[in-house]
């Protein structure tokens, strides 16, 4: 249903109308006596389809030492932001509809859970998007930083999540919004948690058929033991590659409490049981040993294939049902983990030593593996460049 | 009672001493052998004459008597798994003690008589590369067949960083075998991406791993335990086989032919390499600190194994006091 706008499509204008599905505090601001506090992304705006949509109340509120007692909320003034859908253009434009769905679902979940945390991307636009000589391959690598103590000092309060569904955000759910607030307002600002995310789609025309690969990495900073994030779309003729993991941050041997906090807690084998059970699903072995250590023992590494039907039919059903859906419970469970498991490291050298580990011989080299055939050394290099420097901490 | 396929025996292991010089063995007359292979039954008679017998110190003729015997499993599964404990013997022999289990633990069956088991354990020698070698096997009676496990392994010792060796073989009844065949890294390779490369990668291990992947009755495999799969190696062979062959046999005969022609030299190949890094590749841990590290990971490979495998299982099977009489021949070497 979701359609992908042409680059310069233009954004309605006149009353829009719509509701709010889900409020939920992404972002606070606080301006003079005035705090904006940025709502979202549950929205059903029709007509703004392809849009992002931004929800900002603006209340006035007192200062924090009398909110214990009162909350006094002038009417709140709702504000709708409409903006593009992603600066760098129409996302993974070469996935079929299916395979689009699956990627941006997953990036809007992560995009809305952490947006508050992660600085303007600073990928430089050689990079943004990349072109071979020859013109068969195209690619896309955007990369955001999160942000670091300096930036986020007195902006962030932790995450609070909280589901409303409502006809539209009343007066009473704004002061249960306030109250809530006033709960954590002394809070303080949350953990600095994510190294960086990683959005990258690389189209290639082979000799053997197309070659379509989507990825998305949330990598995470020492200070949370949260795993990170991985989840690779590999699409090439009538097979599938999908890779979708909580990377863990320890050697699960030794530590088989993170085991059962990440991985048997939160139930992540009934979702890659989804895609062993799935028809014409078979294990994924990736040809580097080093991946195949670095990632946990509940990882989706299936490879799903069109089975007898022609022209593919039934791989776009199969990424439509059991791609999309356990994309999304993966996600969502790596959210959850985010926000409620993670605990700050007593360890963070060792930390940081296995993840400059993981990234660099991880996901580095799964990044660049394909990249010097398709696109020459040139642009190799400079996309390595920016994995390495984009990122709040570096290796 | 529905039981995971994948039990494994070879997680039930705590904290093994190697001193058991204390622990005498009873010797297993061959009237006794043969009254307990006839009958699957041991009767109430036959227990109390073997509780009551006369401990005398062990006679030392291990050259002669394998040191473990797979006597309820598949003709092939039989010689399969008692040619590999005789590489054991002649390989690792001398660096191993004569098993000082006792024998209400090498052998012993439920009060129904629907399982039986055998766990043998001998000792690495002080000092030496091996912390023990272990030798086990599980039948039990399910409505739809015999399912039969069978374990060996050799855990090597903190004088060595060389990967534990492990071999699992389970035969689903007639219709399906399962060999799980790894060298368990003793790091993690995450962190030190180098024991990967001299372990992992400078050898067949994964060439062997992928020709079985390519055997067309073969499928992978997924253990129900979490940690048991976060022990396994990147180039583990973990493996379903079922009882058909591309010429068009079925049954007993394919397996057989799958065991023999698949299993047994592949396994043996695996034992092989990993023997030549256990002798020639492992290094000796000189830091402390890591050599602590590495001796509390073996811990909980030991320790781990126990509380989700045996533990969970052995009771249903055979009850509360032969599980407790298991799980303390390995804690106190008795």
């Amino acid at each position: 249903m979701e359609a992908c706008l042409a680059a310069n499509a233009a954004i309605p204008s006149g009353a829009i109308h719509g509701r709010i599905t889900r409020a939920r505090i992404c972002h606070i601001e606080r301006r003079n006596r005035r705090t904006a506090v940025y709502v979202g992304h549950g929205t059903e705006f029709p007509e703004l389809v392809g849009f992002s949509v931004r929800v900002h109340l603006q209340i006035a509120l007192r200062r924090k030492s009398e909110f214990a007692r009162t909350v006094f909320c002038r009417a709140p003034f709702i504000n709708v932001t409409v903006g593009r859908e992603a600066e760098s253009g129409t996302r993974f434009p070469f996935l079929s509809n299916a395979g689009r769905k699956v990627m941006t679902n997953v990036s809007a979940i992560v995009e809305n859970e952490l947006c508050p945390l992660l600085q303007d991307t600073k990928t430089p636009d050689d990079v943004r998007y990349f072109k071979s000589e020859d013109g068969n391959a195209e690619g896309s690598t955007v990369i955001r930083a999160g942000k670091d103590s300096f930036q986020a000092e007195h902006e962030l309060v932790k995450l609070i999540a909280w589901t409303v569904v409502t006809e539209e955000v009343t007066l009473v759910e704004c002061l249960k919004l306030c109250s809530l607030l006033a709960e954590r307002w002394d809070v303080s600002c949350g953990v600095l948690q994510i190294d960086f995310v990683l959005e990258s789609w690389l189209h290639a025309k082979l000799p053997s058929g197309t070659l379509d690969i989507a990825t998305i990495v949330v990598m995470l900073g020492p200070e949370t033991d949260s795993p990170h994030f991985l989840f690779e779309f590999i699409q090439s003729g009538p097979s599938l590659v999908v890779v979708l993991d909580h990377v863990p941050r320890k050697d699960l041997v030794l530590d088989t409490d993170y085991q059962q906090r990440f991985y048997e807690a939160p139930g992540l084998d009934e979702i890659r049981k989804l895609f062993e059970e799935a028809p014409n699903s078979k294990p994924y072995i990736s040809p580097t040993l080093f991946v195949r250590s670095i990632v946990s023992p509940t990882a989706v590494l299936y490879k799903l294939n069109a089975g007898t039907q022609v022209d593919g039919g039934g791989l776009e059903e199969q990424i439509e049902t059991v791609v999309y859906s356990g994309s999304q419970k993966m996600t969502e469970a790596w959210i959850e983990s985010f926000l409620t498991r993670g605990s700050s490291g007593c360890n963070l050298e060792d930390t940081l030593k296995r993840d400059n580990k993981i990234k660099t011989f991880g996901f580095e080299v799964d990044l660049s593996a394909n990249l010097p055939r398709l696109f020459g050394k040139n642009i190799a290099d400079r996309v390595v460049e920016a994995f390495r420097t984009g990122g709040r901490i570096k290796v | 009672m529905v039981l995971p396929t994948d039990f494994t025996l070879f997680g039930c292991l705590a904290a093994l001493s190697p001193d058991q010089s204390h622990v005498i063995r009873h010797p297993r007359s061959r009237e006794m052998e043969a009254k307990e292979t006839s009958s699957r039954y041991a009767t109430t008679a036959l227990r109390q004459e073997r509780d009551q017998m006369e401990p005398i110190l062990e006679d030392v003729d291990a050259a002669s008597n394998q040191w473990i015997q797979f006597p309820c499993f598949s003709e092939a599964g039989q010689i399969l798994m008692e040619e590999m404990a005789q590489a054991v013997e002649n390989e690792l022999g001398v660096l191993l003690y004569a098993s000082k289990t006792p024998s209400n633990v090498t052998r012993f069956i439920s009060p129904k008589g629907n399982a039986e088991g055998s766990l043998i354990l001998r000792a690495g020698k002080h000092r030496s590369k091996v912390d023990f070698a272990m030798g086990s096997w599980l039948r039990y009676d399910l409505p739809f067949g015999t399912l039969k496990v069978a374990t060996l392994m050799i855990m090597a010792s903190s004088e060595s960083d060389a990967p534990h060796f492990l071999f699992e073989f389970i035969e689903n009844g007639s219709s399906s075998l399962i060999v799980l065949l790894d060298l368990l890294p003793r790091k993690d390779v995450v962190l030190e991406p180098e024991y990967l490369k001299r372990f992992y990668e400078n050898n067949e291990l994964d060439s062997i791993r992928k020709s079985i992947e390519r055997v067309p009755q073969s499928q992978s495999y997924s253990c129900a335990s979490l940690y048991v799969r976060s022990l396994m190696s990147p180039t583990a062979i973990l493996t379903k086989i079922q009882d058909w062959l591309p010429s068009g046999q079925r049954g007993e005969e394919a397996l057989a032919y799958a065991v023999e022609s698949i299993v047994l030299p592949t396994a043996k190949k695996v034992f092989s390499i990993w023997l030549d890094e256990f002798r020639n590749g492992s290094k000796e841990i000189m830091d402390d600190i890591d050599r602590r590290i590495m001796t509390k990971r073996d811990g909980q490979i030991k320790r781990y194994g126990i509380e989700v495998d045996l533990s969970a299982n052995l009771p249903k099977l055979f009850g509360q006091r032969i599980t407790d009489r298991v799980i303390a021949a390995y804690r106190n070497g008795q």
